[in-house]
């Protein structure tokens, strides 16, 4: 099977690099045990602190992390020079979006198991160092039966890293 | 002017055109109705693409809760006939 990511979803990615999906929220929409009522992540793995802004018309969603609270990883990634993981980067964009779809879930039947599919790209521009509040913009897209999420981390309004995520 | 209905024929030939693109070494084989996409060995992910570039290609949208029920392709088709067939809400 050939994998492809599809031209919509290519171009939010791009435009992702240069200028911010949503603008940043100021208040809290979601603190973080309201965030922990819509996905499962705990502890360590929640990479969201609060949600800023949600937009269910434009599928957009903005939420804060605390790089703080990532100190057991960043003792060891690496020592002496601490960096978040881009592999963290891209999970908090996805829990972001994950936070928007169970949000905005119409009443009704619900699809109760939400999983991430694939990753379709990933672009990491500068690297997140402590102390930072890190800022994570998602933006929520249907492809058939796969939302899609293209988002990116952003530290002093600065983009550090884009992803987009397929989850089913 | 109305759209011209799908037909289960036409609906069928696109699934198969979709696992013969998606499921690997299912070219050339003869898939029936009352298979599974299991026989053929797809994995759920692969299942899940065949039958989401089926519904964007027919033009269909059958809610996943729905299609969690659909175990052979014969009822695959029996909710995008339904679903075909039901006015858009």
């Amino acid at each position: 099977m050939k994998w492809s990511i599809p031209d919509d979803v290519a171009d939010v990615l791009k435009a992702a690099e240069k200028d911010r999906l949503a603008p940043a929220g100021d208040g809290v929409v979601l603190d973080r045990p309201a965030i922990e009522a819509l996905v499962p992540h705990r502890g360590d793995a929640l990479l969201l602190d609060r949600v800023t802004a949600l937009d269910a018309v434009r599928g957009t969603v903005v939420a804060r992390y605390d790089l703080g609270r990532a100190a057991a990883v960043l003792a060891g990634h690496f020592p002496g020079h601490p960096v978040w993981p881009g592999t963290s980067q891209v999970e908090a964009i996805g829990q972001a979006g994950l936070v928007f779809v169970r949000a905005t879930s119409p009443p009704g039947p619900q699809v109760t198991e939400v999983t991430l599919a694939r990753i379709l790209g990933a672009r990491l521009v500068r690297a997140v160092c402590p102390p930072a509040d890190v800022e994570i913009v998602a933006r929520v897209m249907e492809d058939g039966l796969f939302r899609i999420v293209v988002g990116q981390c952003l530290v002093d309004g600065r983009v550090c890293s884009v992803a987009a995520l397929a989850g089913v | 002017m109305s759209e011209k209905r799908v037909t289960r024929e036409e609906m069928f030939a696109v699934v198969k055109s979709n696992i013969q693109e998606i499921v690997e070494g299912t070219k050339g084989l003869d898939i029936k109705e009352t298979d599974s996409m299991r026989d053929y060995g797809a994995d759920s992910l692969e299942i899940v693409e065949v039958v989401s570039r089926s519904m964007k290609e027919l033009r269909i949208k059958v809610p996943r809760t729905e299609l969690s029920g659909a175990k052979s392709l014969k009822e695959l088709l029996d909710l995008f006939e339904k679903f075909a067939a039901a006015p858009p809400s």
